[in-house]
């Protein structure tokens, strides 16, 4: 697996993830477990539990953010294979903004470069589409260029959709659409009585992608919260709460994730109460 | 010692099963006698727990009635009965714990969408619970419970809405504890509404929509967001309910399915709330 895969070969972040033959096998078992016409269209991740590894092993911060970053490109390169239409990423939230400020520095210079590394390696090899949702604005100028260029150049491509939610509040998006179709209203081009929720979705920030609602959101660390991510798609999301931290969430888990999906989506969704 | 909590809780929910079904007739001696002391340990057992922060909003997705009915045989509307008997139980519990808010989801828009039938099924039993829940009075009075209907009450049958809004008048001076039912409800259709009022409310002049203006619309205004938002019979889907509101909620997800939830699963829920309240207190202050 390790020989098949670039980006592990090339970047080894701490060294000891070489996968034995063992975990090897259970990948394989996972992969052929899983059913190509059940797999989700829209994967939404909450990559929370950097900081904790780096303080599991007496690193600071910044270490577990790398590691983060290492996993997430590993991950999506993952995604890509096994035929995942969109992957969107809480990179960062509103509220991170009160962090301290070398933290936020420092996520911001990672998530350049993995935006780059992105530009550089996947995309030309998985035709991996870049959106970047959020209130862009503000962020550093750096950062915006490099986003705007990796949107512009992916534009049309075909692959994975990968869809990186910065500066991102889910209140605040459905804010924002609901200020858009007021200001329709204001210009007269829109009735108040004809404002529904087919049109309040379409003005969502997520409309960038074809498939705008998660099928599955997976939210690493064990915490079971939505911390204000996607608000309004998440409707009707299948939840998956894994205990790992993100630097530890493997293609094994990502795997175990999806089997679980697979499985409740062939209980069928009814909705049995009442 | 968590083990025997654990003991004791399974043996209070089937005890209450128990009394719920007798309904009033006299029980034995013993029974009674039994019933106060295990009443006492559960009072006990909260005591211990308001040591700690205790949640003021709970909010239920009450799923797993029909599997009920079907895992234990029963007949056609008796998992929703042995459904209602189980609110009554886990409202009670909430309420003695200190909870104020208490949320259910009992109908959802898109349960319109069935065969006029079993909507009007529904309907009825709606009706029938409503004034069954009034006549709850013991409950009702014991804590002060004010009920509230939350949803766009407007696609209801009139029956059922004349009900509700009996219910709200009846309970209306009620201020110790309150119930929201969602009736009619979906989130997505709640924000819409919220947009909406937000829109005439500026009216003419060029205002610019706001995360306040929003929430004040809201039909869920009249409490604060959910601590924990519960769904049983281990779904974890938030299924269009308070996607505003839980935003920053502890999910539950319990195996059990809802006639089966007892004691545990709320101490459980409560226990695993107070692990991150600090956490999340730090960050609101932060945010203020």
């Amino acid at each position: 697996m390790s020989s098949l895969n670039p980006c592990r070969a090339a970047e080894t972040t701490t060294g000891d993830h070489w996968p034995n033959v063992a975990c090897e096998n259970r990948v394989i078992r996972l992969r052929r477990e899983l059913k190509q016409e059940s797999m989700p269209k829209h994967v939404a991740l909450i990559m929370d539990g950097n900081g904790r590894w780096a303080k599991n092993r007496g690193l600071a911060v910044q270490e577990g953010h790398k590691s983060g970053r290492a996993n997430l490109k590993y991950l999506t390169y993952s995604c890509s294979n096994l035929g995942i239409k969109m992957l969107t990423t809480y990179a960062f939230s509103s509220e991170n903004w009160n962090r301290s400020n070398m933290e936020v520095a420092f996520l911001m210079k990672t998530s350049e470069e993995f935006i780059q590394s992105l530009v550089e390696d996947l995309m030309p090899r998985h035709d991996i589409r870049f959106s970047a949702i959020g209130e862009i604005s503000r962020l550093p100028e750096s950062l915006q260029s490099v986003m705007s260029r990796a949107e512009e150049m992916s534009r049309s491509n075909k692959g994975l959709h990968f869809v990186m939610a910065a500066s991102y509040s889910g209140r605040n998006d459905i804010v924002a659409a609901a200020k858009n179709i007021a200001t329709k209203v204001e210009g007269g081009m829109l009735e108040t009585s004809e404002i529904d929720e087919a049109m309040l979705q379409q003005e969502l920030m997520t409309n960038v992608g074809q498939f705008p609602n998660p099928d599955l959101l997976i939210r690493t660390s064990g915490e079971l919260r939505l911390s204000n991510f996607l608000l309004w798609q998440l409707a009707n999301s299948q939840f998956y709460f894994a205990d790992k931290l993100f630097p530890d969430f493997e293609e094994e888990d990502l795997l175990e994730a999806l089997a679980s999906y697979q499985s409740r989506a062939s209980a069928g969704f009814e909705s049995d109460w009442k | 010692m968590f083990s025997l909590l654990c003991f004791l809780s399974l043996q209070k929910s089937i005890l209450e099963r128990v009394r719920e079904a007798v309904e009033g007739k006299s029980n034995s001696i013993v029974m009674r006698l039994f019933g106060s002391s295990v009443s006492y340990i559960r009072g006990c057992l909260f005591r211990v727990l308001s040591v700690g922060p205790v949640p003021s909003h709970l909010a239920f997705i009450l799923d797993g009635n029909r599997r009920y009915a079907r895992k234990w045989n029963l007949g056609e509307g008796m998992g929703h009965r042995a459904g209602f008997l189980s609110l009554m139980t886990i409202m009670k519990y909430c309420y003695q714990l200190g909870v104020k808010y208490v949320t259910i989801y009992a109908f959802s828009i898109d349960n319109f969408k069935r065969k006029p039938d079993e909507v009007q099924a529904v309907m009825d039993l709606m009706l029938e619970k409503i004034e069954g829940l009034l006549k709850e009075e013991r409950i009702i009075k014991q804590y002060g419970v004010r009920v509230e209907f939350v949803g766009n009450l407007k696609l209801l049958s009139d029956a059922v809405r004349v009900a509700a809004e009996k219910a709200m008048r009846a309970t209306a001076v009620n201020s110790r504890a309150i119930l929201l039912i969602a009736v009619a409800y979906t989130s997505t259709d709640e924000i819409v509404h919220a947009v909406h009022e937000s829109r005439l409310d500026i009216g003419e002049a060029k205002g610019v929509i706001k995360v306040d203006d929003v929430e004040k619309h809201m039909y869920m205004g009249v409490a604060p967001d959910p601590d924990i938002l519960v769904r049983t019979s281990g779904e974890t889907r938030l299924s269009n309910f308070l996607l505003w509101q839980t935003s920053s909620s502890l999910l539950y997800s319990p195996r059990a399915l809802w006639p089966e939830m007892g004691l545990r699963h709320l101490v459980w829920a409560v226990l695993n709330f107070q692990r991150v309240q600090p956490y999340l207190e730090r960050r609101r202050k932060k945010l203020m």
